[in-house]
C-alpha cells in the first residue's frame, strides 16, 4: 500500500463528497457546453454564497446537538429590516450595522430561548420561524421593494475580480474553520454536542456556548440576507422561504450529524456547492424548479442514510448474519 | 465436551492489533478465566464469540452448545423500558412468554431477578437504577436464553462486596449445571476462586493458558503485566491540620440527609457502603451534579449549591462513576476529553487553542495514568478498552492541582498495574496537600488508602472509622445497619 493511495484514502473518509462534487460538475459540463464555462462557475459561486454564509451558521447550531428551523424567517425579517422605509437615506454602514444586530437578536432569542428552558430547538425555532416570518411580512406589506443602490453593492461589487458575495462567503468559511478548529469555543461546541453530561460535568459554559451558537447562526443568517438581497437588488416576499431546508440538507450533507459533536465546516461549504452546483445543473436540463425540491429531499436522505452506515461502521457493529 | 473452540482469531481496527492469532477452549461445565491488561483484547474476544464483531481470521466452532450469551462490560440496556422489559427484550416477539400477557412476562423476569439476587422488581426502568443494579439486569438479560455457554465481561466491576459474591454464586451454579463459562475480570481473587483453567493475554497475544491451580497471584499479575508489580498500597503522609472540605448537615433534598464530615487537605477519606447506600449522591450533591440542602465550605469559604462551575473553580474535581454517560466524549478523539477541563491553560488570545500545548499537556496526562491507547490519542474515545476510557475520567482532572478530589469508583474495570499507578498517584496527590475523597465498592482498596473511612448506611452516614479501627468487620457491620 503507498503512502499516497492511504493519504488519497484518509483525505476520502474526511471529505468523501468532494469526489462527488467532482464528478456532478464533470457530468453537467459534459452533459451541457454552457456549463462548463468560466461565466458559469462563477454564477454558482455567487449563488452558492448566501447558503455558504447560512450553513455555516447552521452548523455551529448543529454541531452542539440543536437545529435551527428559522434560517429562513430570519433572513427575511433582515431583508425586511434592510428595505423599511426608516433606512431609504442611511448610508450602508449604518443599514449593515442595524442587519447585524437584529440577525444577533434573532439568534439570541433563539439561543436565550432554548439554553434556559431546555425545550426542545425544534419547537423553538419552529415558533421563532412563525414569528420571524410574520414580523418581516408586517414590515413589507408582502410587497416587492427595490434597494437603493449603494445597498447593492455588496451583491454585485467586486475585489481583485472575486464578485463580493463570493468573497463574504469565503471570509466566513475561513472564520468558521478557525473558530471550529482553532479555539476554545469552537472546542466547547463539539464537546457538548458529542455529550452533554460530559460538558455539564468538566464544567463547560453549556448555556454561553449555547446561546452563542444560536447567535452566530443569527448573524450569519442576517449576513446571508445582506448577500442575496444586494445580488437580486429587491426584497421579494419569498425570500428565505424553504430556505432553512436547504441550509441543514448542505449541513448533513456535509457529514455534519444531526445529534451533533461531529462535522465540519468545509464539509458544510462542500454541501453548499453540491447543492448549488445540482440546482444549477436542473436549470440547465430546464426542468421545473419543484424538481429541485425532489433532488433536495432525496439528497437529504441519502446523506442521512449514508452517514448512519458510516458512524455504525465506525462504531463496528458489522454483526454477521449467524450472531447466535 | 468442548463448547466454546476458538481457534487462530486475529481482528485489527484500522491498523490496530487488538487480537492476534488467539486459541484456546471452554469446556461444558467449566469457567474459564480469561486475563489482562486494559486494552490486551478481552472484550475483543467476548465480541467476536458473541457475534458482533467479525475476525479478520480464525474462528469460533460451539459444538452442539449453539445457544450463547454474553455479558456485556458497558451495560447496553434501554433506560425507558421496565426492567422485565429489557430482560425479556429479544423474546418479546419469539417466544410464547411475552407476546401474550405482559403479567407472564413479568413473573418470568421476577424469576430471573431472583436468581440474580436482584433487590428491586421487574416493573422498575432501568433509568432508576444505579450503575450495580443495571448489571444485575444484564446477568438475567443473559439468563433469560438459557444459554449453553456464556461469556461475562467484568460483570461485578461495578459491583460491592455482598453483589460479587452473589455473581460468583450464580457463575459457580451455572458451572455445575454444565453450562461453560468464560469470565472476563481484573479482580484476581474471583479469577482464583471461579476458574478451573486461566488464559492470560498480553497485547493481543496469548501469554498463557494453564490450570488455575498451577498459577500464583504474583505470576498471574506478572504474565499480565510483563512486569513483576509493586505489592500493597502506597505510603500515605499524615494529613495537615487544614480542613479542605467540610460538609455539615448534607442532603440532596430527596433520599440522604444528615451526613456531616470533614476533610483535611492531604487526607484520603474513604467513603464505603452498600450499592445504593447514598454515597454517589453525597458525592454529586458535593460536586453540584445533584440537589442539596446543607452547608458545605471548601477551604473555609461556603460553596454554592448546584453549581458546577463554582465547584470546579473552588478546586474540586469530580470523577464520574459514569464513564460513558457522563465521563469522556465518544466520537471525539480522545486528546479532547483528556483536555476538556485543563482547556483554558493552554488557550491563548481571541481564545485561540495552542494545540501543541495541548499536544504536550495531553501526553503528560496519558502518561500519569498508563493509558494504552494503541492507535493513539487522536483515536475516537469509544475505541478505547473500558478501563482505559476509565482512566480518561480521571486523568482530565489532573491538569491543574485539584483542592479537593472526589473519586467515584475510580478503579472500576482498571488491570492490576494500572491500579497500582492510580493508587500511587492518590498518594501523591494527598502527599502535595489534596484532599481526597474515595469512594470505592472495593472495601481492601478503601481500607488500604484511606485515612479514614466513612460508611454510609440507608442513606445517612453511619459512622466513622479511622485507620486502626477500620477494619472490614467494623465497615461491614456500620454498612449493614450494625452499630460500632
Ligand atoms: N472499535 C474499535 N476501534 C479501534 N480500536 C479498538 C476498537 N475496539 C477495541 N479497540 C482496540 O483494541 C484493543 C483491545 O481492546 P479490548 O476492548 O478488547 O480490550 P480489553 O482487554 O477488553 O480491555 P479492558 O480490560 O480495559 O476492558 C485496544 O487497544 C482497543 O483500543
Ligand atoms: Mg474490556
Amino acid at each position: 500500500m503507498s503512502s499516497t493511495y492511504q493519504w488519497c484514502a484518509r483525505a476520502l473518509r474526511r471529505q468523501p463528497l468532494f469526489p462527488v462534487w467532482l464528478v456532478l460538475v464533470l457530468a453537467l459540463s459534459g452533459l451541457y457546453d454552457e456549463f462548463g464555462t468560466g461565466a458559469n462557475f462563477r454564477n454558482i459561486a455567487i449563488q452558492a454564497s448566501p447558503l455558504i454564509i447560512a450553513a455555516v451558521g447552521a452548523t455551529f447550531v448543529i454541531m452542539t446537538g440543536g437545529i435551527d428551523l428559522s434560517v429562513g424567517a430570519m433572513l427575511f425579517l433582515a431583508a425586511a429590516i434592510e428595505s423599511s422605509r426608516a433606512f431609504v437615506s442611511a448610508p450602508a454602514g449604518v443599514v449593515f450595522a442595524a442587519i447585524a444586530v437584529t440577525g444577533l437578536l434573532m439568534g439570541l432569542v433563539n439561543g436565550v430561548a432554548i439554553a434556559l428552558t431546555r425545550v426542545p430547538a425544534l419547537i423553538v425555532t419552529l415558533a421563532s420561524m412563525q414569528v420571524f416570518r410574520g414580523a418581516g411580512g408586517h414590515i413589507t406589506g408582502q410587497q416587492n421593494i427595490d434597494l437603493p443602490a449603494h445597498l447593492r453593492g455588496i451583491g454585485t461589487g467586486s475585489l481583485l475580480g472575486v464578485p463580493a458575495p463570493v468573497l463574504l462567503a469565503a471570509v466566513t468559511t475561513l472564520g468558521g474553520v478557525l473558530v471550529f478548529g482553532r479555539t476554545v469555543f469552537g472546542r466547547y461546541l463539539q464537546a457538548i454536542g458529542s455529550n452533554r453530561a460530559a460538558a455539564l460535568n468538566a464544567g463547560l459554559p453549556v448555556r454561553a456556548v449555547t446561546i452563542g451558537a444560536y447567535a452566530l447562526a443569527g448573524v450569519l443568517a442576517a449576513l446571508a440576507s445582506l448577500t442575496q438581497t444586494a445580488r437580486l437588488g429587491a426584497v421579494q416576499p419569498s425570500i428565505g422561504d424553504g430556505y432553512e431546508l436547504t441550509v441543514i440538507t448542505a449541513v448533513v450533507l456535509g457529514g455534519t450529524s444531526l445529534f451533533g459533536g461531529r462535522g465540519s465546516i468545509t464539509g458544510t461549504v462542500l454541501g453548499a456547492l453540491v447543492l448549488t452546483t445540482a440546482q444549477t445543473g436542473l436549470v440547465f436540463s430546464g426542468a421545473s424548479p419543484y424538481v429541485f425540491d425532489i433532488v433536495r429531499g432525496g439528497v437529504l436522505l441519502v446523506a442521512v442514510i449514508a452517514a448512519g452506515i458510516r458512524w455504525r461502521t465506525l462504531a463496528q457493529a458489522l454483526r454477521p448474519a449467524a450472531a447466535s | 465436551m468442548t463448547a466454546i473452540t476458538v481457534s487462530g482469531l486475529s481482528k485489527s481496527f484500522g491498523g490496530v492489533v487488538a487480537i492476534d492469532g488467539v486459541s484456546f477452549t471452554v469446556s461444558s461445565g467449566e469457567v474459564v478465566a480469561l486475563a489482562g491488561e486494559n486494552g490486551a483484547g478481552k472484550s475483543t474476544i467476548k465480541n467476536i464469540i458473541g457475534g458482533i464483531l467479525r475476525p479478520d481470521s480464525g474462528h469460533v466452532d460451539f459444538g452442539d452448545a449453539a445457544n450463547v450469551a454474553t455479558v456485556h462490560q458497558e451495560t447496553s440496556l434501554f433506560p425507558d423500558l421496565t426492567v422485565a422489559e429489557n430482560i425479556l427484550i429479544g423474546h418479546l416477539r419469539s417466544s410464547r412468554v411475552g407476546t401474550v400477557r405482559p403479567a407472564a412476562l413479568r413473573r418470568t423476569a421476577s424469576l430471573l431477578l431472583r436468581r440474580v439476587g436482584a433487590g428491586f422488581g421487574p416493573d422498575a426502568l432501568v433509568r432508576e437504577l444505579s450503575a450495580g443494579q443495571r448489571q444485575l439486569v444484564e446477568i438475567a438479560k443473559a439468563l433469560a436464553t438459557e444459554p449453553r455457554a456464556i461469556v461475562f465481561d467484568e460483570p461485578t466491576a461495578s459491583l460491592n462486596l455482598g453483589e460479587r459474591e452473589m455473581i460468583m454464586r450464580i457463575v459457580e451454579q451455572l458451572r455445575d449445571d454444565g453450562v461453560a463459562v468464560l469470565y472476563i475480570t481484573h479482580y484476581l481473587e474471583e479469577i482464583f476462586r471461579l476458574s478451573q483453567r486461566i488464559v492470560v493475554m498480553r497485547d493481543g497475544r496469548l501469554m498463557a493458558d494453564r490450570p488455575a491451580g498451577e498459577l500464583d497471584r504474583f505470576t498471574l499479575e506478572a504474565l499480565m503485566v510483563g512486569r513483576e508489580l509493586a505489592q500493597g498500597y502506597p505510603e500515605t503522609a499524615t494529613p495537615r491540620q487544614k480542613i479542605a472540605l467540610s460538609v455539615r448537615d448534607l442532603g440532596d433534598g430527596a433520599r440522604v440527609e444528615g451526613v456531616s464530615f470533614d476533610v483535611a487537605e492531604g487526607e484520603i477519606f474513604g467513603l464505603a457502603g452498600l450499592m445504593g447506600s447514598g454515597r454517589t449522591e453525597v458525592a454529586r450533591a458535593i460536586f453540584g451534579l445533584a440537589g442539596r440542602i446543607g452547608r458545605i465550605e471548601v477551604a473555609g469559604r461556603p460553596l454554592r449549591r448546584g453549581d458546577v462551575r463554582a465547584s470546579i473553580a473552588a478546586g474540586i474535581a469530580f470523577v464520574t462513576e459514569d464513564r460513558r454517560n457522563e465521563g469522556l466524549f465518544l466520537e471525539r478523539p480522545i486528546r479532547e476529553s483528556l483536555s476538556i477541563v485543563g482547556l483554558g491553560s493552554v488557550c491563548r488570545l481571541f481564545g485561540r487553542v495552542d494545540h501543541a500545548a495541548e499536544r504536550r499537556l495531553t501526553k503528560d496526562l496519558a502518561t500519569a495514568v498508563a493509558l494504552t491507547a494503541r492507535s493513539g490519542l487522536e483515536a475516537d474515545g469509544g475505541s478505547l478498552s473500558g478501563g482505559n476510557q476509565q482512566k480518561i475520567v480521571l486523568a482530565k482532572w489532573l491538569s491543574g492541582q485539584p483542592r479537593l478530589i472526589i473519586l467515584d469508583e475510580p478503579t472500576r474495570g482498571i488491570d492490576v498495574g494500572a491500579k497500582a499507578e492510580i493508587y500511587r498517584l492518590l498518594a501523591d496527590l494527598a502527599r502535595a496537600g489534596t484532599a481526597v475523597l474515595l469512594i470505592s465498592s472495593e472495601m481492601e482498596e478503601v481500607l488500604g488508602l484511606a485515612h479514614r473511612v466513612g460508611v454510609m448506611h440507608d442513606s445517612r452516614l453511619a459512622g466513622i472509622l479511622d485507620r486502626r479501627s477500620a477494619t472490614q468487620e467494623a465497615v461491614i457491620r456500620l454498612a449493614t445497619g450494625g452499630t460500632r
